[in-house]
């Protein structure tokens, strides 16, 4: 009764096939329709990461992009275009369709639309929203023996979202047509048809899934759709599974119940892809619900890593001048001691920035690094660093011990003696036992020998430590030295070995103990005794324990000052010079 | 004989004995630097050299300065165009005090002239520089057409092996105009009478060569004569001496001017493009 309705409701008012097309399920903003959802029986709404959602899930958009051709002859088209532009993804989107074969009571009619679509997506992490706008771009309706019924008008939007609860699963909500546009074709007006589906997605096999397996996958995808149809409820179901072997072929299959003209009818489909770098190539047979025709869609998706065409937004860092390091030192490390007449002062700085060392300038590569010999007095060093650049100065200090270096005579004769004494005589204790060694494994009584060569290891080990003792000594004497030597009471030439074991010459022995006193030491211009004429190199010193009456003058004149000390007149100076008490 | 030497022998050995037995013990250095480094005051004085946080203060700094020295430093011509294409001559003598091998290098920061900022001088008896190793150091520059009028600053560093640098600097006159002055007439009054000669001359200097002057011309229209008349400087139409800068021209005043001091505009071009103008006063009687 309902079909004998429609009919005549046709034949009669033909320019309102609009409303006719929409009451036997169509929908002239219906946009799904590509190969690989197809294939999955249009199960897609919660289908996560692919450029298809622009055609089943605004939602999805935010987490995908790339392109999408999919075609079913050169009438039928989607196209797509998915941009990530970094605050959320933007997709346009082309879709034409076409319906030949509806059957309207006794007669086929055919069915046109196209329609331009724009869509927005933001994520947030595992949740994402999506809007969708729809535009009606031109629908027609043929019916034989009616006049064709136009329509070039119609706008209405797609809202959906997305929520990914587990890695393997998504769910999608869409409710489609929201606003539930009214428009009019020839005399009539009609509401877009509102429906709202569900999707459910879930990885049961595969990276992402719950059974985990890196060569094979399994998807499968479960929609249902209600919505009204003229005065009737609709209630559509989808389901699809896709199933993977490798990373690159995929093989779908799915079924479908679609309202269509007061009644459910079944549909099914099965579909291939493959999968090269970041192409991917689908098609997909479907029975197609309402013409009950088999179809073939065929899809290309072009989804690479990187798919923007707005430059990625960099994240406007206030400018803050990068932290210079206007002076940093590597050489030397403070409180430095060494025997060397200079230091290396190294450092790096601003290369625009000067830099003086102890007041004088230093050479500042185009690097910015710098380093300058520094000299060195003998004892105490302070080296100030500083480095300037513009208003700001920066200044570093380090401290040098500058030690002098003593060469002991002594000492390197002992060196020499353990040279000769230790280190070939062990070699030569190594030999001989050696041999004892090999004589006794030959048969040989070597009794006697091994005798012999123990005292000789006894009488060499006594040696041994009686010269590394003297060698310790040696060494302490010569730290004693160096010290008196940094402070000035002693003078050693770099280049002369002192001879610690010689007799003290008066003196000198009065030149150390006026410097270890800190005495002043007086300028000579006349002879200070008989014996001590004003250019000797002891004079200032003589004077001075003259001057500050610890040497007194006797009735010779004379001070002897190159005898060699007694140790009475030793004694007598370090009384005099209050050493010993 | 034999029992002589013998005796002798003995002698001097039991000498000798005796001697050393009763020569005074002497002390060694080792003994009086062990005695001094127990002493109190000496044992605080050690303790202080090896005390970081004591005696570290400013007379502690050696201020001894290994740095090179710049002891001549100049730049030729002083008045130079922004032609890229005049030669300024920086010559700078330096000297180090480890001696001239130790001299690491020359530059000159050019970038106020509009040329690079580290320029190497180089003392190798090519490009400029007269004598290969005379410690006098040679940069072959110009100054850039960008570059605007006024004195210019030119740093020159030198810098040792030692890490030591020396600062120095010269300047340029950036200058486009060539310059009058000393303009003159001889005498400085005439007669309107067409025949008395008077000597009109001005001294012109270019900035940079002053053969790049193209012309100078004085303006005798207010005694009487052609409007721009060319003055020489090559020993000619009056001229003294050639090429000394001075241009002249020998004029006289023709008849019936009027009597008065007159103002006759000298002008002066070069091929910098950069031109000037002065005025000689010649009193008419």
């Amino acid at each position: 009764m309902k079909k004998i309705f429609l009919c005549f409701f046709i034949l009669l008012f033909s320019s309102c096939c609009y409303a006719i097309a929409s009451d036997i399920g169509l929908d002239p903003l219906d946009e799904t329709g590509t190969a690989r959802p197809q294939g999955m029986g249009g199960a897609f709404t919660g289908m996560y990461g692919d450029i298809n959602s622009l055609f089943y899930n605004p939602a999805g958009i935010a987490y995908s992009k790339g392109l999408i051709i999919s075609g079913r002859g050169m009438n039928e088209y989607s196209i797509g275009v998915d941009y990530d532009m970094q605050v959320g993804n933007f997709a346009v989107g082309l879709v034409s369709k076409n319906y030949k074969g509806i059957p309207i009571g006794t007669v086929e009619a055919e069915y046109e639309q196209s329609m331009a679509l724009v869509g927005y997506a933001i994520d947030f992490g595992r949740f994402s929203v999506g809007l969708l706008a729809k535009s009606l771009l031109s629908q027609n309706f043929s019916l034989p023996g009616s006049a064709d019924a136009t329509s070039s008008a119609g706008f209405d939007m797609d809202a959906g979202i997305m929520y990914r609860p587990f890695d393997y699963m998504s769910i999608g909500i869409v409710s489609r047509n929201v606003t539930a546009n009214t428009y009019t074709i020839g005399r009539e007006s009609e509401k877009f048809p509102q429906s709202t589906r569900f999707g459910l997605s879930l990885g049961l096999l595969g990276m992402d899934s719950i059974f985990y397996n890196d060569t094979y996958g399994m998807k499968i995808a479960y929609d249902i759709e209600n919505g009204k149809v003229g005065d009737d409820n609709k209630q559509n179901s989808f389901v699809g599974s896709e199933l993977s072997f490798n990373d690159w072929l995929f093989i779908r299959f799915g079924g479908n119940s679609v309202y269509f003209n007061g009644e459910n009818v079944n549909g099914g489909s099965a579909g291939l892809g493959i999968k090269i770098v970041d192409m991917r190539l689908d098609i997909a047979s479907i029975k197609e619900p309402i013409t009950q025709s088999q179809l073939s869609f065929m899809s290309v998706t072009y989804s690479p890593p990187v798919f923007t065409i707005v430059p990625k937004a960099e994240v406007k860092k206030p400018k803050i001048a990068p932290s210079r390091e206007l002076l940093a030192l590597s050489s030397p490390q403070d409180d430095y001691a060494t025997y060397d007449e200079s230091v290396a002062v190294e450092g790096k700085t601003d290369p625009k920035a000067s830099v003086t060392i102890n007041g004088v300038s230093a050479y500042v590569a185009e690097d910015g690094s710098f380093k300058a010999m520094q000299t060195l007095n003998p004892g105490k060093n302070l080296i100030e660093i500083q480095s300037k650049l513009d208003k700001e100065t920066k200044m570093m200090t380090r401290k040098v011990l500058r030690k002098a270096k003593v060469v002991i005579a002594e000492e390197e004769n002992i060196n020499k003696k353990i040279s000769s004494e230790v280190t070939n005589k062990e070699q030569e204790l190594i030999e001989k036992e050696n041999q004892i060694k090999k004589d006794k494994e030959k048969g040989i009584d070597v009794s006697a020998r091994e005798e012999e060569l123990k005292k000789e290891k006894e009488a060499y080990q006594l040696k041994k430590t009686q010269l590394y003792d003297e060698k310790n000594k040696m060494e302490e004497r010569r730290g004693k030295v160096e010290n008196l030597a940094t402070l000035g009471v002693i003078e050693v030439s770099p280049d002369k070995k002192f001879e610690i074991e010689s007799p003290i010459k008066r003196g000198e022995m009065i030149s150390w103990l006026v410097k270890a006193a800190g005495l002043p030491v007086p300028k000579v211009e006349v002879p200070v005794f008989s014996d001590v004429p004003a250019n000797h190199p002891y004079a200032p010193y003589i004077k001075a324990a003259l001057d500050a009456g610890v040497i007194i003058k006797h009735a010779d004149d004379k001070f002897r000052p190159d005898d060699p000390v007694t140790e009475q007149e030793g004694q007598a100076f370090f009384k005099a010079f209050g050493v010993i008490k | 004989m034999r029992a002589l030497i013998i005796t002798l022998l003995l002698f001097v050995m039991y000498f000798n004995f005796v001697s050393a037995e009763d020569k005074p013990k002497t002390m060694t250095r080792a003994e009086v630097i062990e005695k001094l480094s127990t002493s109190d005051f000496l044992k605080k004085k050690i303790g202080d050299l090896f005390n970081w946080s004591v005696g570290y203060d400013i007379t502690k700094i050696n201020r001894t300065n290994l740095a090179p020295t710049i002891s001549f430093l100049k730049a030729a011509p002083i008045k130079v165009p922004p032609d890229d294409r005049t030669v300024v001559l920086i010559t700078a003598k330096v000297s180090d005090p480890s001696g001239p091998d130790n001299i690491r290098g020359v530059r000159a920061d050019l970038s106020s002239i509009k040329k690079l900022p580290n320029t190497m001088l180089v003392d190798n008896g090519l490009w400029g520089d007269a004598v290969a190793g005379d410690g006098i150091y040679t940069l072959q520059t110009s100054v850039g057409y960008d570059s605007t009028k006024g004195i210019k600053d030119i740093p020159v560093a030198v810098s040792n092996k030692m890490g030591w640098v020396a600062l120095s600097r010269t300047n340029v006159d950036v200058e486009i105009d060539p310059i009058i002055y000393e303009t003159r007439a001889i005498p400085p009054a005439v007669p309107a009478d067409g025949a008395t000669v008077v000597m009109l001359t001005a001294k012109v200097e270019n900035p940079g060569r002053q053969e790049d002057l193209k012309e100078v011309s004085v303006d005798l229209s207010a005694i009487g004569l052609e409007g721009n008349v060319k003055m020489w400087d090559d020993g000619t139409h009056g001229d003294d001496r050639v090429a000394d800068r001075i241009y002249a021209i020998a004029v006289t005043v023709k008849q019936g001017i009027s009597k008065g001091l007159k103002k006759l505009e000298v002008h002066a071009s070069n091929v910098s493009g950069g031109s000037s103008s002065g005025e000689i006063l010649l009193a008419v009687q």
